[in-house]
């Protein structure tokens, strides 16, 4: 017999050695284990993933208390105050935002807009209440970090919410579905952590690229409040007139550049040649962020209230709509502007110019917005 | 006040080590009789050394692994740098963001025409980790 066949022959002998003792409890084991595992993997598999999403939910509870402390930290930093303010942050914190009625749809954009506004002035009338002697940038940064803070809670909450149901139920689905969204959760969980230094320092996060680009252009003219907290100047851009607009800086704030938009083309009697938006898009696997794409239709984010004022308007006056998106991962949207974002300002400039160029004709009028968040980027 | 990464974050799950150690022991005992059946017959059982070898190494890799490292809960400072230019000149300065900087605010004069010079980008530089 050859070296190799009388290896292999010999193969495993160790693991089930003929008569010795141990090597049948070996086998005993294995097969005692095989039938558990037949039996009771299910429920193996179910304590696994219920521990993976245990720690998971612990990182999130850190996070969540983390961010409220931040929170409660600077609102007593900024106000000069040791006051109690817990109480107020925390009710705060459980806010509930409640969507309207979708079973009539007609007039849901009016109503949605409505709660949202209220919603909205409620926010910034606690922290004015809190911090009576902030000015509007200070207001509106804080406003931004209680949002984030309770972005945070919330999805504590859910995640906790479905873990104690499937460990209730012992629902294997209930737990898988969990655990299978969970990398994006903490992605996202993550990025607010983030966003609340950056909210807290008052710096540009990667939302903001659209009012950056929009600065930009409209840096060293003019500029004028159009609608709540959207500042627009007219720009001369290759001949043509431009009407920019962004939302009011410095502080947080994303304005209403749909009503914005609309003002302008319901003034113009819809003698406006091309509306161009300018944008943050989430970037797929693979992009890189700061990549520049353009698009058509209107890339406005939030409830869909802006959208939809825009969409109605153009589709009015029949004006042509173009977007400007420049790709960033779920991370750099909240948190502090990563430098490829801020670069692709230029690359945005010369789009905007060459679709001006391209698309219209000298004398023509066009409406550039810059939409996201403007923390950190005045006008 | 920049809230900084706990030590608390670390948590170690007794379930894993107890699997672990059960790999372990296992691993061991087949090892062991690869061994004495060796002892007592002369002949190499490959099979059972190979496949015992790699349970130990796999559960000294878990082992390591259960050294759990303090979590990341994303409150880590990161480095924000303000660029500053003149609107005249090509003057370019770049230094670390400071409390009250914002795009298009208008700073200090620029040395080399004397004009005031604004803040023309924010940005962070981000970590390589970041894109993975």
């Amino acid at each position: 017999m050859s070296m190799n066949a009388e290896a292999l022959s010999t193969a495993g002998i160790g693991l089930a050695p003929g008569n010795d003792v141990v090597g049948l409890i070996l086998q005993i084991g294995w097969l005692g284990f095989f039938v558990f595992y037949m039996f009771y993997g299910q429920r193996l598999q179910i304590k696994i993933m219920l521990k993976e999403i245990e720690s998971s939910l612990y990182k999130l509870q850190l996070i969540k208390d983390q961010g409220r402390t931040l929170t409660i930290s600077t609102i007593k930093e900024v106000g000069k105050t040791d006051g109690d303010l817990e109480a107020r942050v925390d009710r705060l914190l459980e806010h509930l935002y409640i969507p309207p009625v979708e079973l009539d749809p007609s007039g849901i954009i009016r109503r949605l807009e409505h709660i949202v506004d209220i919603r909205d002035f409620r926010f910034k009338d606690e922290v004015k209440m809190m911090v009576p002697q902030a000015d509007e940038t200070q207001v509106n940064n804080l406003t931004n970090m209680i949002d984030a803070a309770l972005a945070l809670n919330q999805i504590y909450k859910i995640v906790k919410h479905f873990y104690l149901s499937g460990k209730k139920t012992s629902s294997f689905y209930i737990i898988m579905q969990l655990q299978m969204i969970l990398p994006d959760i903490m992605k996202e969980s993550e990025a607010y952590a983030s966003a609340l230094n950056a909210f807290k320092a008052g710096q540009p996060i990667g939302d903001g690229i659209g009012a950056l680009a929009a600065a930009k252009l409209m840096n060293g003219n003019e500029s004028h409040e159009i609608a709540r907290d959207v500042v627009m100047s007219e720009v001369q851009i290759e001949g043509r007139t431009a009407y920019v607009l962004k939302a009011k800086g410095p502080g947080g704030n994303v304005g209403k550049p749909g009503e914005a938009i609309k003002q302008i083309l319901e003034e113009k009697e819809g003698k406006i040649a091309r509306v161009i938006i300018i944008d943050a898009a989430q970037k797929l696997e693979g992009e890189k962020p700061g990549e520049v794409m353009e698009g058509t239709g209107v890339a406005i984010g939030g409830p869909g209230v802006d959208k939809f004022k825009v969409e109605e308007v153009a589709a009015k006056y029949k004006v042509p709509l173009n977007v400007i998106l420049v790709k960033e991962g779920v991370g750099d949207v909240v948190s502090a502007m990563r430098k490829e974002i801020s670069d692709s300002v230029d690359e945005v400039s010369v789009r905007v110019r060459r679709i001006i160029r391209e698309t219209t004709k000298e004398g023509d009028f066009v409406i550039i917005a810059g939409i996201g968040n403007t923390m950190g980027i005045a006008q | 006040m920049i809230v900084k990464e706990t030590a608390s974050a670390k948590r170690v799950s007794y379930f894993f080590i107890a699997i672990i150690f059960v790999l372990f022991t296992l691993s061991f005992i087949s090892l062991f009789q690869a061994f004495e059946t060796y002892r007592r017959t002369k002949v190499i059982d490959y099979v059972t050394v190979v496949l015992s070898g790699s349970a130990i190494a796999l559960s000294s890799y878990l082992a390591i692994q259960a050294r759990q490292k303090p979590m990341k809960l994303g409150f880590d400072p990161q480095k924000v740098f303000t660029t500053i230019q003149c609107s005249k000149c090509d003057f370019k300065n770049t230094r670390e963001f400071q409390s009250g900087d914002f795009i298009l605010k208008k700073v200090e004069t620029c040395p080399k025409c004397n004009v005031p010079t604004f803040i023309s980008s924010i940005y962070r530089e981000a970590a390589a980790e970041e894109d993975k």
